[in-house]
């Protein structure tokens, strides 16, 4: 048993050490190393081939022989040429286990046993060892006579490396039973490894491994384990299970330390008199050296390192076998299962022994397998029905959980205190005889054991035979038989089929696997099937995922979802699956995932690289640079010659007639503004000559997208010149239909609008076009159909549209404006109409421009007869603009009968004389009164007057006082006559049929009259700012294809 | 009938004969009428106010009840030759009476050449008048600050979009002078009596009240305001009783052919019965019928194309104002 066991982990540690060389360098040290310990296992392959022969009949040893061969003529066409590497692979691992089994033995036997015989490296010669399989095969030799026939079978199908481990084996420990069954497992799954890489799988099952496999992680989650702290861990145990593919350099850095690790403590061990430290400085040196300390360590608690860290191993990969692990994950609710706390006592499950651990609960794999085991009872306990589908997952767990707890190593956890306690006794009972050795050997024992486990975890064999009955007897095994038993039936069976390998290797499988019988539901799969699928849950899982990653909840792909990136190791894999060579056992997810490479999976690595490098911004800048200046070659170097496809000929067509309509209404704006300063100019009296000057007008040209957007390179479709251009055309509209500016953001909205508009058009149409029906329609009514669907009845509105709108519309224009500038020529006529040269005496300097001759189309001042014109262009075409203020002014006034002073102009000169108090009696009768009151009123003024002075108040004879005028009076006193209508309005001539603010989409009009244009909201674009032209080829904004106006 | 809340049905009745309706409708069709109008009228009242609120103020303007009616433009010259007349009727009053008779008379011959030079002079004289009253705000010409004064020779000028109501109005004359051409004297005089009915012709009182314009508006709507929409009204009870006219129609000759395919099956019930000289007509000319009306009014109500075609592709609900017939 013990043998068989180390064995077992050996053969898995030696893998994974050899890979783990294999990783560093592939240097030769190791190889020579190998090469160094082949010779010693030379030796020891000797002795055991005695003792096997002993123990086992010649025929079988012969039909062992015999089997490789058959194997190998089928396996070599997959990989011929590396048989032989393999082989020598495998002796090296044997080397490997040879000299870790020794070590092992040194370890446990060290003290009872200090005259072994060690060979250069310190090791122990297998002479021990074999002395204790003899008695363990003496001791089962009765029961398992049956089973070397079995394990002979089981050879027969093991590879041809595998044969040659289990031809030491079957000298070894050949009538073990159970350790059989493990070798054979081990080498079954290796062999399973290989066989399914034949077969190609597909992806049926991906979606359920990872269901488990999110369920697994969020246990994890809830486990507050996070994933570092578990790669740490694994990594510790240098077991490569980290299921993380994002750190494979820590697996290998640490797969370093501990080989240099090893070095240096077999350098420290044989030269352990040198060193001048005493073994607690040491070991504490050690403690501080070591990487990646177990996260268990505990100085306090000896042993508690290596327990934990086998038993979270344990537990983990139990809750990694998601094919069965799932329902045991956490504990069972009661909304699941409300009797179950009447039928369990003691509920357990897969967390619950997770934290347990994490709170170091346990003292001793006794418990912790208890607890274990404790599941899958309880599990069978309450679902009591054979058939139960929840059956078939614990007996599948408990069968695991078996298989794995002999990799726990039986220790129990003891403090520090204790024994040391017990060394000092021990060493007070040695007496003085050897105390530095035996001392030494204990630590080295135990220093050993550290860098053991760093490569396998069960380095100490602990006591076989009490834990095989642990296991046998625990009532919580099925039907209580022990496997043994179970085995004989179909050990039976399989001597009938044993030519079929398959069929055998099923048969196996049954033999590993079903100890309970529960083989119906697996019995439907292949053996194949499922060693693939146990075996490459992790890692399809993983592929899976970061597949899953690319696409979004609607099965789409994520535009900006991370890529999938090409690893140079998985494309060695690649390669290496292509060229057939190792397929299983030279990849690196082998080391890391304790699992094959998937090519299925594999999405990148078989990807080769591209040649062509695509094109940079360099090249592209150059060859815009030369389409530019081939372009601008034809146009003379004038790039606002360019034409585009976007601009609309303005000398034909709609676009003429718009652009004529909003000339139009532009030029009547300048008549209308002339015409309301005319009216101001008749009432007010004086104008400010920044009332008199024109608000300019722009006139509009059409302007064409940005230069850089025209270079055929570029493409005209995008959305943002498209816009642009559709924006041009909207403010267009907008103009024609009568505003003057508008806002950037109304100005978008409403292109936005047409956009949706349009779109929707294309979409009614499309829609039409692709239907099913099989009523179909022609092109003709589909147009008109999609039309009618969209708002237009028929397709003669658009053309009465045009006509009344825009074309009637343009002889409207025309029409009101020939009369607007009739009437302003009437309004003009009778200022200019008695103009003469001395008009022009006053201010003749200020000339201002206002062409009102030109709109009289008069030649007023006969400049025109006398050639003037030309001499003095500016006299021709402009009046002093005050002098016609003045005339207006006038002119108007007089129209209201004010001219008093050309009547009367005799009177100018009189000045009416001051009333005297005496002249108060002169009066009409009618006014005495008054100027009674008013004679009072201005003495006592005048005495105020006085006093005010200082001068006394004595009132002047009548004669000499003065009557007050009513402007001398104080304020108050005045007579205040209103001088307006009490409306405080003075009613114009200007003639409003309807008051002006209303108009056709009303509010926005009067809010924008009001709500000056803010700068900060142009950044889209303003159409009515004139700057924006098209020079500025490289503007982010590709284009302004505004309606664009010149001053 | 005092207490009634259903104050029209007499002016119903005659507005639904001049369009068409030659029976005695029920009182309920009467009802569902009046309901159906005075629903329109306050839709009417509640828009205008909108539109007159945004505009600053609180009266109501003709212009605003126009604005609502605007893209009927063959709705708003008709209303525009009626405002002109009702115009000229009132100053006729004012002036001597004699001109009257005679522009009225032109227009029921639709200024037929028949007045003398005088009268011709004076309706020039009116027609100015009318020209210079209505004209709209959103006229191309008030786009601009500032109008220019209209002289004479410009208002002589007949605008295109009044051509185009004058056909029209020639088409109703014509329909109307198709159905009274076989009237005796009697029954045109009914029928000239029926054409004069209206919702607001000296009962602007009971209108007002009728209509809860109190209630609807801040401030009392004007006499225009009123004359507008008596002429509104008059136009909705014709649309309303012309479409369900047409249903009717339609209804009837549905259950023609249906009755003519049950004679045919079952030849022999039907043929035997002769007719006689005293019998009762076949079919009975039926009155229209609420249920006719419902349907118009579902009909008139029902969203065109245009008015949804902005949401279209757009998902979610349409939400609608009453239509204004």
């Amino acid at each position: 048993m013990l043998a068989l066991h180390i064995r077992y982990l050996l053969w898995e540690k030696a893998i994974d050490y050899y890979y783990n060389a294999k990783d560093l360098d592939e240097s030769i040290d190791n190889i020579e190393e190998v090469s160094d310990d082949f010779e010693l296992i030379d030796n020891l392959d000797e002795l055991p081939l005695d003792d096997g022969e002993k123990n086992n009949d010649k025929t079988e040893v012969t039909e062992k022989e015999s089997a490789p061969v058959k194997v190998r003529e089928e396996e070599d066409d997959y990989d011929d040429d590396d048989d032989d590497d393999e082989d020598g692979e495998k002796e090296g691992e044997e080397n490997k286990k040879k000299e870790e089994e020794t070590k092992d033995v040194d370890m446990i036997d060290g003290e009872d046993k200090p005259d072994l015989q060690y060979n250069d490296e310190n090791q122990v010669i297998l002479e021990i060892p074999i002395g204790i399989f003899k008695s363990v095969t003496s001791n089962n030799n009765n029961n398992n006579n049956n089973n070397s026939q079995d394990s002979s079978s089981n050879d027969s199908q093991t590879t041809p490396e595998n044969s040659h481990i289990n031809h030491n084996n079957s000298n070894n420990s050949n009538n073990s039973n159970n350790n059989i069954k493990d070798i054979t497992a081990i080498e079954d799954q290796d062999k399973l490894i290989r066989e399914f890489n034949k077969v190609y799988h597909n992806f049926e099952y991906d979606r359920e491994t990872l269901i488990k496999r999110r369920k697994l992680e969020k246990s994890d989650l809830q486990l507050e384990d996070s994933k570092n702290n578990q790669g740490d861990n694994e990594n510790n145990n240098n077991n490569g299970n980290s299921s993380s593919l994002d750190e494979p350099m820590a697996g290998i850095n640490l797969g370093a330390g501990s080989t240099s690790l090893q070095h240096l403590l077999n350098t420290i061990k044989s030269k352990r008199d040198d060193v001048p430290l005493n073994d607690h400085e040491l070991r504490s040196l050690f403690m501080d050296v070591r990487k990646n300390r177990g996260k268990w360590a505990s100085n306090e608690r000896v042993g508690q390192e290596e327990l934990y860290e086998a038993c979270e191993k344990v537990v983990s990969e139990l809750r990694g076998y998601t094919e069965h692990s799932t329902p045991f994950l956490n504990k069972v609710s009661k909304r699941e299962a409300p009797n179950y706390g009447l039928i369990i006592k003691k509920p357990m499950d897969l967390n619950t022994v997770m934290k347990k651990l994490k709170g170091f609960s346990y003292n001793s794999k006794q418990e912790f397998v208890d607890d274990l085991l404790l599941i899958w009872s309880n599990c069978l306990t309450y679902n009591a029905d054979p058939k139960h589908f929840m059956r078939t997952h614990a007996v599948a767990m408990q069968k695991k959980t078996l298989k794995l707890i002999p990799t726990i190593p039986n220790i129990t956890i003891r403090n520090r205190s204790d024994i040391e306690k017990e060394e000092e006794l021990e060493e007070e009972k040695n007496g003085g005889s050897t105390p530095s050795a035996s001392g030494k050997s204990m630590k080295k024992g135990r220093k050993r054991s550290r860098p053991d486990q760093v490569k396998s975890e069960a380095t100490e064999p602990g006591t076989p035979m009490s834990l095989a009955p642990s296991v046998v007897d625990s009532p919580n095994v099925g039907g209580s038989e022990t496997p043994g038993t179970e085995i004989l039936p179909s050990a039976t069976g399989n001597t009938t089929n044993a030519e079929d390998e398959d069929e055998d290797e099923e048969d196996n499988d049954n033999l590993n696997g079903d100890a309970n019988g529960v083989t119906e539901e697996e019995d439907e799969f292949d053996p194949e099937l499922l060693a693939w699928r146990s075996l490459t849950a992790k890692s399809r899982a993983n592929y899976c995922s970061q597949r899953a990653e690319l696409f979004d909840e609607n099965y789409h792909l994520k535009p900006e979802a991370a890529a999938i990136i090409r690893q140079s190791n998985e494309m060695k894999n690649f390669n290496q699956y292509l060229s057939n060579k190792e397929v299983i056992s030279k990849t690196q997810s082998l080391l890391e995932n304790d699992e094959p490479y998937l090519l299925e999976y594999d999405l990148t690595g078989g990807i080769p690289g591209f040649k062509y490098s695509g094109i940079d911004k360099e090249t592209e800048e150059k060859n815009e640079q030369k389409l530019a200046d081939v372009l601008l070659q034809q146009v003379n170097g004038d790039a606002s010659k360019l034409k585009s496809s976007f601009v609309l000929p303005t000398d034909k067509g709609l676009n003429k007639v718009y652009f004529q309509n909003i000339h139009e209404i532009q030029e009547i704006r300048k008549i209308c503004f002339k015409i309301s300063l005319i009216r101001q100019m008749q009432t007010q009296q004086f104008v400010h000559h920044t009332q008199m000057k024109q608000p300019e007008i722009e006139s509009i040209r059409e302007v064409d997208v940005d230069n850089a957007s025209k270079l055929p390179n570029h493409d005209s479709y995008n959305n943002q010149i498209q816009f642009a251009v559709l924006r041009r055309n909207v403010s267009k509209i907008a103009m024609q239909t009568g505003f003057e500016k508008t806002e950037p953001f109304a100005v978008n909205t409403l292109t936005q609008l047409a956009e949706t508009y349009m779109s929707n058009l294309i979409k009614s149409l499309k829609l039409h076009t692709e239907s099913n029906s099989s009523n179909k329609l022609d092109d003709t009514s589909i147009l008109l159909l999609s039309l009618l669907e969209n708002g237009v009845n028929k397709p003669d509105d658009l053309y009465t549209y045009v006509q009344e709108r825009i074309i009637r519309s343009q002889e409207k224009l025309k029409d009101l404006r020939n009369k607007l500038s009739n009437f302003l020529k009437e309004l003009l006529r009778p200022g200019l109409e008695n103009f003469n040269e001395r008009s022009f005496e006053d201010n003749s300097e200020q000339f201002m421009t206002g062409d009102f001759s030109n709109d009289l189309g008069d030649d007023f001042f006969g400049f025109k007869e006398l050639g003037l014109d030309k001499e003095f262009n500016m006299l021709s075409t402009s009046i002093p603009i005050y002098l016609l203020h003045a005339r207006l002014n006038n002119s108007y006034s007089s129209n209201g009968g004010a001219s008093k002073r050309y009547k009367y102009e005799d009177l100018q000169e009189y000045i009416p004389s001051y009333l005297t108090a005496a002249d108060v009696d002169k009066q009409i009768k009618l006014l005495r009164p008054f100027y009674s009151k008013l004679n009072e009123k201005s003495k006592a003024h005048y005495i105020k007057l006085q006093k005010k002075k200082g001068e006394p108040a004595d009132l002047p004879d009548d004669n000499s006082l003065l009557l007050i005028e009513d402007e001398e009076l104080p304020q108050k006193q005045r007579n205040i006559r209103p001088r307006l209508p009490p409306t405080g309005k003075i009613t114009a001539i200007k003639k409003k049929i309807i008051a002006n603010s209303f108009f056709l989409p009303d509010s926005d009009e009067d809010s924008e009259g009001i709500v000056p244009v803010d700068d900060r909201l142009n950044d889209l674009g303003d159409f009515s700012t004139p700057e924006l032209s098209g020079t500025d080829i490289r503007s982010p904004m590709k284009s302004h294809p505004t309606v664009k106006s010149e001053a | 009938m005092a207490d009634n809340k259903y104050k029209y049905r007499i002016e119903i009745q005659q507005m639904m004969f001049v369009s068409g309706e030659s029976n005695d409708s029920p009182v309920e069709t009467t009802s569902l009428i009046e309901d159906i109008v005075r629903g329109q009228v306050i839709e009417i009242l509640l828009q205008a106010t909108k539109t007159a609120a945004s505009r600053g103020t609180k009266s109501i303007a003709p212009e605003d009840v126009i604005f609502l009616i605007r893209h009927d433009k063959a709705k708003v010259n008709r209303l525009r030759t009626y405002l002109s007349w009702k115009d000229v009727r009132k100053n006729a009053r004012d002036q001597e009476g004699g001109g009257t008779e005679s522009l009225i008379e032109g227009d029921a011959a639709s200024g037929g050449a028949g007045g003398g030079a005088q009268a011709n002079d004076s309706s020039k004289m009116l027609s100015r008048y009318k020209k210079s009253k209505i004209r709209l705000p959103w006229e191309l010409q008030f786009m601009f600050s500032e109008q220019h004064l209209e002289t004479a020779e410009e208002s002589e000028q007949v605008d295109d979009e009044e051509k185009a109501a004058t056909i029209a109005s020639l088409k109703r004359l014509k329909m109307a002078d198709d159905r009274t051409r076989n009237m005796t004297r009697e029954e045109y005089v009914h029928w000239s009596e029926c054409r004069q009915a209206s919702f607001t012709f000296r009962k602007a009182k009971r209108f007002r009240e009728w209509a809860q314009m109190a209630q609807l508006c801040d401030s009392r709507p004007n006499d225009d305001v009123i004359d507008i929409l008596g002429f509104l009204t008059f136009e909705i009870v014709c649309s309303l009783t012309e479409e369900a006219m047409q249903i009717k129609n339609s209804e009837e000759k549905l259950n023609q052919i249906k009755s003519e395919k049950e004679k045919s099956q079952n030849p022999g019930q039907q043929q035997k019965k002769r007719k006689y000289l005293f019998d009762k007509p076949d079919e009975l000319a039926n009155p229209l019928m609420p249920y006719h009306v419902e349907e118009a009014w579902r009909r008139l109500q029902s969203m065109d194309f245009k008015h949804k075609a902005a949401r279209s592709f757009g998902g979610g609900m349409i939400r609608s104002r009453t239509r204004l017939i």
